[in-house]
């Protein structure tokens, strides 16, 4: 928490409009994406505001996934020194980057609300169902950003190589489009597991049931197996990429 | 407890390297074995092994690269050992420096709570533990202030205050926090202190300063290897024995690289071979306690104690016997039966508040015997030090007692100090034991000087002379010109003459600012005058050693100029260095006399006389 803190403070303290950022920033992109996407008909037969509706939520789920990927980096890269010099568990790092994830979530949740209420119409019933799927898409998140998180303090490549999978991930997942059923799009979003993780969760939140349901459980449950597994690989990596750092 | 076996960790020594084998390894699961290490590895620690109980401190010794810190982060998991065990159930603490996560728009107060938090504070104790940090490094009222806008100063013992409020059941001390001029380091290195005497601790040091008095076990490190332990009497000694030799190698070194020679290193004796010698002579030599039970016996007894008498030079005198009297006085209390020193010169001033009498050797021989007979002393046991009891001193000694009704008397000697310094010098014993056994205080207030002419106004003192820390070399003379053209520039100056003080020059005489006292052969009472004059002057400047070693004791702002460490004068220095520290002294300056230039002369003079 303390180094979640830190982290903000140190960031927004230096911004002119502060915590305004954390709400702008998805906002001006998720924006640009809708026009598009409504010019281009990426919802299908949904109206603008159904599609801008379904567009919003699936990017916003989208962004606390890739939140919780790129969030403990970005702490981790500036605590390089501490780690050097104090008994700072790693564990921290990555709870420090879900503090985040969570901060940022409550914008993203005021987004979300603005949007229902702007396009006038009532959540589904599985709503809550869509809210208790967030944690696991965090979790999700964060497994894949504990596998980069001390590979990032050997090598920055992956800092500068992580954002360029952004789009992609983005692309190959029906986030915001609906998915085609036939084609090459098609057979990758049926193998992207963010179909699953995200787009379902989504249906949830603003659509209602779907067939595909029990997938997100299997998902789920994949990823939950995968986080203990990475924990494991987490704690014995970041010791021994600190040691590649210099020590003075 | 904290237990460790067998704790292993391999480096890479280029950076490159390091990081292509970190990335390979990160990605590769299990352990490397050890014993097949690649290009670039070497083991920066090997096999080391501890066990730290509740209530024990253990020590480990080692030069800076020995691998202390490496063991500290192992230990704490910061580091992933490349073989070995680490058992510990608690909270374990690390005292060390760094920023820890300061960043300059943090306020104090969050960058307090972030430290704290990193040193594991539990939420319960979170609030308090910060609230003790502010208050040690007396940042309390300035809790909302942000970091980058405070002096840099006020931030430096931060990091390490946060370290020490934090509760832990056994903590790595990764160097001693010493105590420095200011309030904050004082209060800091107290609370260290603390917790070092309260025990539980892994003591990781590069010197055998500020250690706890309670040490279980100790050990001397090495590049990774632990070359020897056991107690502290016998590691301390081992361990300075080795520092000496270790500095001693690489001046070498140094200067055949200097000199464009190759090194004969086959001549040269490996570690482990000097930590051999240093223990055989170890085995050899116990003089200190040895020295401690024969003070102790004195002052047991119920007869008077004579200390003295002191023939030798002025500067021993004063860095040394004194102080160790004084020390004696201190340890063992006040007694009923006098305590007599007995010295030369006149300098009773000096004895006032540790002795109860002060016998002068002229009281009791004249002059002009005293002079001959010293010579005599120095001719026969062939040392101006007076590492034995000479025929002289006997006989003094039976005219003390005279003096005292013939009373039977305890002699401490001189020689006490002389043997054990003869040890320190020789590096089989620590320097630490003269810091321990010496009493750095300040003297009481001298009488004005009586029948030297002297300015009746303020006035500065300076003696000269060459030696073998400052030789008589042509930019040696034109600096004392120098420094004696400034001064007499400022106020009158009365320079002290030791003996060798090459003169006015006629530029400077003429002006008739600066007035030469004579020596202390001149007359008995000489040296005792020169001690008065120094101690009533607004600023000193002088040659390291002899009766410039006195200023400071009359907190007199002096600047003492050397050249070079020949002979003895880098204990010397030691020596002045811990009197500076301990009497929390700021204006006692031991300059390189190359890097004294007007500019910087000046400066001095202005800051002394403000």
């Amino acid at each position: 928490m303390l180094l979640c803190l830190r982290d903000f403070r140190y960031r927004y303290r230096q911004a002119f409009l502060k915590y305004v950022w954390a709400f702008a920033r998805p906002l001006l992109a998720v924006a640009p994406l809708i026009l598009v996407g409504n010019a281009f008909g990426l919802g299908g037969d949904m109206s603008a505001a159904e599609y801008a509706l379904f567009a919003l939520s699936g990017f916003l789920m989208w962004q606390m996934f890739w939140d919780a990927v790129i969030s403990p980096q970005w702490i981790a890269r500036r605590l390089r020194r501490t780690c050097v010099d104090g008994p700072l568990r790693p564990e921290a790092m990555v709870a420090a980057g879900a503090g985040l994830v969570v901060f940022n979530a409550f914008f993203y949740g005021a987004l979300f609300v603005i949007a229902y209420a702007l396009t006038t119409s009532w959540p589904p019933v599985t709503l809550p169902l869509g809210l208790l799927a967030l944690p696991v898409i965090v979790l999700g998140g964060l497994t894949v950003g504990a596998f980069f998180l001390p590979l990032t303090f050997v090598y920055l490549d992956f800092r500068f190589g992580l954002p360029l999978l952004s789009p992609l991930l983005l692309w190959t997942a029906p986030i915001i489009y609906t998915a085609p059923e036939s084609g090459v799009l098609s057979v990758i979003n049926r193998w992207n597991p963010l179909t699953y993780l995200i787009n379902i969760p989504r249906g949830w939140l603003v659509v209602g049931a779907g067939p595909q349901d029990g997938w997100f459980l299997v998902c789920a449950g994949v990823f939950v197996v995968l986080a203990g597994l990475m924990l494991r690989y987490y704690r014995r990596a970041v010791p021994l990429a600190v040691q590649s750092l210099p020590q003075r | 407890m904290l237990e460790c076996r067998g704790l292993s960790k391999v480096y890479c020594r280029g950076f490159e390297q390091g990081r292509r084998y970190a990335f390979v390894d990160i990605l590769r699961p299990g352990r490397r074995p050890i014993d097949r290490l690649r290009r670039e590895e070497f083991l920066a620690v090997d096999r080391f092994s501890v066990t730290v109980r509740k209530g024990e401190n253990v020590l480990v010794l080692g030069l800076p690269g020995a691998g202390k810190t490496t063991i500290a982060k192992l230990l704490t998991g910061m580091l992933l050992a490349d073989a070995g065990d680490v058992q510990f159930r608690g909270r374990l603490g690390l005292v060390s420096g760094g920023k820890l996560g300061m960043v300059p728009f943090l306020t104090v107060w969050e960058f307090i709570q972030l430290a704290t938090g990193i040193h594991g504070a539990e939420p319960t104790v979170h609030d308090a533990c910060c609230e003790r940090a502010l208050e040690l490094t007396g940042l309390s009222d300035r809790r909302d202030l942000k970091i980058v806008d405070l002096d840099k100063g006020d931030t430096r013992y931060l990091s390490i205050a946060s370290a020490l409020v934090v509760p832990h059941d056994v903590r790595i001390f990764d160097g001693v926090p010493r105590p420095g001029s200011d309030r904050v380091s004082r209060q800091v290195a107290a609370l260290a202190t603390e917790h070092l005497e309260r025990g539980s601790n892994l003591i990781l040091a590069s010197s055998t300063a500020n250690l706890p008095t309670r040490i279980a076990h100790a050990a001397i490190l090495h590049e990774g290897q632990t070359l020897f332990e056991g107690g502290l009497e016998s590691v301390v000694p081992v361990f300075d024995h080795f520092v000496y030799r270790m500095q001693r190698i690489e001046q070498l070194v140094r200067e055949a690289a200097e000199a464009g020679r190759d090194v004969d290193s086959s001549r040269m004796l490996s570690p482990p071979e000097i930590i051999a010698r240093a223990r055989r002579s170890l085995e050899r030599s116990r003089i200190g306690p040895v020295v401690e039970e024969r003070i102790a016996e004195a002052w047991r007894s119920t007869r008077p104690i004579v200390v003295g008498p002191y023939l030798s030079d002025v500067g021993f005198e004063l860095l040394y016997w004194r102080p160790f009297v004084a020390w004696m006085s201190q340890r063992f209390g006040k007694r009923t039966a006098p305590v007599i020193a007995v010295s030369r010169g006149r300098v009773g001033d000096w004895y006032a508040g540790i002795a109860t009498h002060y016998v002068d050797v002229c009281d009791l021989v004249d002059f002009d015997s005293f002079l001959t007979r010293n010579r005599q002393r120095v001719r026969a046991t062939g040392s101006w030090k007076q590492k034995v009891v000479a025929d002289f001193d006997r006989e003094l000694l039976e005219l003390v007692s005279a003096r005292f009704d013939g009373a039977e008397s305890e002699v401490l000697h001189p020689s006490l100090i002389f043997r054990v310094c003869n040890r320190i010098w020789n590096a089989t014993m620590p320097h630490g034991w003269l810091e321990e056994h010496g009493a750095y205080e300040r003297f009481e207030p001298a009488p004005p000087p009586e029948g030297a002419g002297l300015p009746e106004g303020p006035y500065i003192a300076a003696s000269f002379w060459f030696s073998s820390c400052f030789g008589d070399t042509r930019p040696h003379r034109h600096l004392i010109n120098l420094a004696l053209s400034e001064l007499s520039q400022r106020l009158p100056v009365v320079v002290v003459d030791t003996g060798g003080f090459p003169g006015v020059p006629e530029s400077l005489e003429a002006t008739g600012n600066i007035r030469v006292l004579p020596g202390p052969d001149q007359s008995e009472a000489q040296l005792g005058l020169h001690s008065r004059v120094i101690a009533r002057a607004r600023a000193y400047v002088g040659t390291f050693g002899n009766i410039s070693q006195l200023a400071p004791f009359y907190r007199v702002p002096s600047l003492l100029l050397f050249d070079e460490d020949g002979g003895l004068t880098a204990h010397h220095r030691r020596t002045s260095q811990s009197i500076a520290e301990v009497m929390d002294d700021s204006a006692i300056d031991v300059v390189p006399a190359p890097e004294l230039n007007p500019a910087r002369l000046s400066a001095w003079i202005d800051q002394a006389l403000s």
